[in-house]
């Protein structure tokens, strides 16, 4: 118990948030000539966060949905704003997957060599620490100094590192996700009007008037709509992905994208539940034709990275859909709350299992790139024959993008189709069409890309996958296999917190 | 028997410029530092005796020349970035073989009205300070005497302040007429006594708004606000880069207090009346400068037409008219003087082909020779557009929470969405430093620990807001409870 004492004294989240930020201070200081000093320090900060983040899971307290891990100090005193850092099932999650996604990063960068690799290595730590902070954040200005202060790291890392449209795709991705978020900004800054507090889980108390809700909820959905991205707000997406360098590509589509998602259901969910319940029959076809509409559009791509782009916006979709139907939760007496409450752990579920294989497919894309020096698939064919494992992994983590059972990305789907065949049938069809279709534009690109022929001189000349290249797959493809055989070590985590959030929708009816 | 001790350090400054104009004459041409540095010693001194003897000028009030708390932190402020101001231009004169002890003289005059403009409790003393400080401005713009930009922008400005100087006396000589004083507490005494109802036709009223308009327009083509702003971009075009960092920076904190003196004190009765007039404005701002500066191809132009974005939210911040909107107003003038003094004073120091910086796209590729400067203008840039953790970001946070809390929800709404035009072509700044190829052409004379003070203070400041938040919270409080 004593070590437990002692856990609970020291600010752990502080030292989650600002320990990779000052791992990057220091990295700007270093001399970009040391490859193998920054390789160390990147590496001691990235684990050392990871490490962190896992005390903090082991003495997670998966038996209560309370605040745990709480810090709180007076920060700007005349507008009452704390430094208020919380963990609670949902956070506890995506800060796991945080850490180990950048720590996969951090080793995967060392692959290549680029120039001012302390600069970039730097930037993904602040992205770290920035992505931290938005899950720990539970003061609503804390929060949003936190998300909007994630743009200026991946702003650089696609603008200088980028691609030859880079500026396009990262201005782009700037004032798209700048527009969301101020609305958002106004939306909070009116809430803590209303109840003289910037605490986050006071707003979950407050009655308001439908029309209010309305616009508020339409503020958030904008704001979180745009970074996770929902249809018809998702043109950034590719762009910034196919402009991102790799590691870029893997953060933003692992991590960035989720604080969309976990922002709807720290912010949207309990706040507005009424306007949600409202535009419920709006909200719901958007996501199916996130799932249905842009499946097609991902079969139709050349360009692999956009594929993979694209097919992360329609596994978005289900992550919407699960969380969009939890709004039914206000109507108690129709729908069993069991089966709202299995979606929206499916949408968790799909969140996680979906950023470890887009880290994991990003990754392969890089390789893939790295070597032949283009993303188009019609000029590569028959990688298979000359990077065997490298193909193999490739192909396991197209299956699970394609929902294959044992996966990770089975379950979340699963259980998303769960809960919406309780509540309408026509939704449960609709969104299974993705099991078709997910596996036709994977397994489609798997066979064009790694079977066949070899064709071209490129792809004859690739080189063996090298170490830095082959572990952060490994730990990846284990953690989906892991997720895919035992989902419930994840679900036991967030099931009281996700048992309380429809408790809280629930009683605003 | 008068006592000089409340305009001490006026009287310092203004002996002390007398001074230094006839030593300068006798002081060889490789000397000439001394009397710059005599001008620090006069400006050091004179921060001194503001300090010690500010309990007595805080407790014995003139009614005509103020020398409260809240009027001496800002001559010390004035004082302190003009010090600063001081520093950037000397390294830039002497760089282009311009140093002339003149320059920074009149800049003193300049000073001399600043202070004047911000003690005055008489109109007419307050016209004095305003003309004071303009007569110095149109001659630093004309310093630069070879460039044919620089004495057009001096005659327009000059020209044009006439006319707003114009504007201003018309509007004191109607509001002698309808209250027959121009004492600050005498107008405040008559107003108390109007019943002010906008729905009867009480011709006295009438005529007290009318000439509001006029006073208020004047101010307004001080400040730069939309429709009022078309000398603007002209004469921070034309002008050195250093007067157009002298230009954009002090005369601003003078004239907001003037207009937070005037609006939320002496014309409060009126308030129903000028709320509009500031809404219209702070609009006309808010889209003229975001939308305007996005074709500017000169940074100087851009930068201008960004303090008209500025000047807008200011103005929305003036508008409220409670106690905590003026905070909020105070302290987004604050941080853009200080974001702003960043900007033209690294620009002053950065030299492409031997000449100062002109367009944005000479900033090719700063950030590969001169990693220092090219953060410091990004986090510059980032300031502005409003993204946290940079001071920029509370500023603009704390307009539109009272906003917010005066239920004026569209404006803030409207306001955040020109933030975010506005975004593109601060963005295009940093994409020009750091994404674009490096030029062999620039250099930068600036020192590493200047700007490297600067960026620590920038991001501290942003982390605690609470510094400038107590400061300009201490200073309102202090204007509205004497």
């Amino acid at each position: 118990m004593n070590f437990n004492m002692f856990i609970q004294n020291i600010p752990l989240l502080s030292f989650l948030i600002w320990i990779p930020i000052l791992g990057g201070i220091i990295l700007l200081f270093i001399n970009d000539k040391l490859p193998h000093l920054i390789k160390i320090i990147g590496f001691l900060f990235s684990s050392l966060t990871l490490l962190i983040s896992i005390i903090l899971l082991i003495n997670f307290d998966q038996t209560s949905y309370s605040l745990q891990y709480v810090e709180k100090l007076v920060w700007i005193k005349n507008l009452n704003i704390n430094y208020h850092l919380a963990v609670d099932g949902f956070s506890i999650l995506f800060i796991i997957l945080t850490t180990i996604i950048t720590s996969v990063i951090i080793l995967f960068n060392f692959s290549e060599l680029r120039e001012q690799n302390n600069k970039y290595t730097a930037l993904f730590l602040f992205l770290e620490g920035l992505l931290l902070g938005v899950f720990c954040a539970f003061d609503s200005i804390l929060f949003y100094i936190f998300f909007e202060a994630m743009l200026i790291p991946l702003f650089l890392i696609i603008g200088i590192w980028g691609g030859p449209n880079r500026v396009y795709a990262t201005i782009k991705f700037f004032i798209y996700t700048l527009f969301g978020s101020v609305l958002m900004l106004v939306a909070l800054l009116y809430l803590s009007f209303k109840v003289n507090s910037f605490y986050i889980p006071d707003y979950y108390t407050m009655a308001l008037e439908l029309d209010v809700q309305i616009l508020i909820f339409m503020a958030f959905l904008i704001s979180f709509g745009i970074k996770i991205p929902m249809w018809p707000v998702h043109t950034w997406l590719p762009d910034a992905h196919v402009e991102a360098p790799s590691s870029g590509s893997v953060i933003l589509a692992a991590v960035l994208l989720k604080v969309g998602g976990y922002g709807m259901i720290r912010f949207l969910l309990p706040i507005t539940p009424d306007a949600g319940m409202y535009l419920n029959s709006i909200l719901i076809p958007l996501s199916l034709i996130a799932i249905i509409y842009i499946s097609f559009v991902a079969i139709a791509q050349e360009d692999m990275k956009k594929l993979i782009a694209y097919s992360s916006v329609a596994h978005m979709g289900f992550v919407t859909l699960g969380i969009f139907l939890v709004f039914n939760a206000i109507n108690p007496n129709q729908i069993s709350q069991d089966f709202i409450h299995i979606g929206l752990q499916g949408a968790i579920i799909q969140m996680l299992s979906h950023g470890l294989i887009s880290a994991g497919l990003f990754i392969c894309i890089g390789i893939i790139y790295s070597r032949t020096k283009s993303r188009m698939i019609s000029e590569q064919s028959g990688v298979g024959q000359i990077m065997p494992v490298f193909s193999a992994i490739m192909m396991f983590f197209l299956l699970a993008n394609s929902g294959l059972p044992g996966t990770s990305g089975f379950v979340g789907e699963f259980m998303v189709l769960i809960a919406s065949m309780h509540i309408n049938i026509f939704y449960a069809i609709l969104a299974s069409t993705t099991l078709v279709l997910a596996a036709a534009y994977s397994l489609w690109l798997g066979k064009r890309v790694l079977f066949g022929e070899i064709k071209g001189e490129k792809v004859i000349s690739m080189n063996a996958l090298k170490i830095d290249e082959l572990w952060p797959l490994l730990i990846l493809a284990f953690l989906v296999l892991l997720i895919g055989i035992k989902p419930d070590i994840i679900l036991n985590i967030s099931e009281e917190s996700s048992l309380n959030m429809i408790k809280i929708i629930g009683n605003k009816y | 028997m008068i006592n000089y001790l409340f305009i001490y350090p006026e009287i310092i400054i203004s002996a002390g410029l007398c001074i230094i104009i006839i030593i300068d004459l006798f002081i060889s041409a490789n000397y000439k530092s001394i009397s710059y540095y005599l001008i620090q010693i006069i400006l050091a001194y004179c921060v001194y005796h503001i300090f010690s003897y500010s309990e007595f000028m805080n407790t014995n009030t003139s009614n005509l020349y103020d020398t409260s708390t809240f009027s001496n932190i800002f001559k010390v402020f004035i004082i302190l970035i003009l010090l600063l101001i001081f520093y950037y231009t000397s390294i830039f004169l002497k760089y282009f073989n311009k140093y002339k002890t003149e320059y920074f003289v009149i800049s003193l005059f300049g000073l001399l009205g600043m202070m004047i403009m911000i003690s005055s409790q008489h109109l007419l003393l307050l016209y004095l300070g305003i003309e004071l400080l303009s007569l110095s401005l149109y001659s630093i713009i004309a310093f630069n005497k070879n460039s044919l930009f620089s004495s057009e922008a001096a005659v327009k400005y000059y020209i044009l302040g006439a006319i707003s100087s114009g504007f201003l006396l018309f509007g004191i000589s109607l509001i002698y007429g309808l209250t027959g004083s121009l004492f600050y507490h005498e107008i405040i005494e008559q107003l108390s006594l109007l019943n002010v109802n906008p729905l009867e036709n009480d011709m006295r009223i009438l005529g007290l708004v009318f000439a509001l308009i006029f006073i208020f327009i004047s101010l307004s083509f001080k400040f730069g606000a939309a429709p009022f702003h078309m000398w603007i971009p002209d004469v921070y075009h034309g002008s050195m880069i250093t007067t157009t960092l002298m230009l954009s920076t002090i005369p601003k904190i003078a004239v907001f207090i003037i207009l937070i003196k005037l609006l939320g004190s002496v014309f409060s009765s009126l308030y129903i009346f000028w709320i509009d007039m500031l809404l219209i404005l702070s609009i006309l701002s808010l889209l003229i400068g975001n939308i305007i500066a996005i074709s500017q191809k000169n940074i100087k132009r851009m930068l201008a037409y960004s303090t008209i974005a500025n000047i807008g939210f200011i103005f929305l911040g003036i508008s409220m008219g409670s106690i905590d909107s003026y905070k909020a107003a105070m302290f987004y003038t604050l941080t853009y003087v200080i974001t702003t003094i960043g900007a033209f004073g690294l620009l002053s120091q950065l030299i492409y082909k031997n000449k100062p910086i002109e367009d944005i796209q000479e900033l090719s590729g700063l950030s590969r020779n001169q990693p220092f400067p090219a953060f410091l203008l990004m986090v510059i840039m980032l300031s502005y557009i409003g993204i946290p953790p940079f001071i920029g970001f509370h500023a603009k946070l704390f307009i539109i929470q009272s906003l917010v809390h005066s239920e004026y929800i569209a404006l803030g709404i409207f306001a955040v969405l020109m933030t975010v035009i506005g975004s593109y072509y601060y963005l295009r700044v940093i994409k020009v430093i750091y994404f674009d190829n490096e030029s062999e052409e620039l250099k930068s004379t600036s020192s590493y620990i200047v700007t490297g003070l600067y960026v620590i203070i920038l991001i501290l400041l942003g982390i605690f807001p609470d510094i400038l938040g107590q400061l300009s919270g201490y200073s309102i409080a202090n204007l509205f409870n004497t």
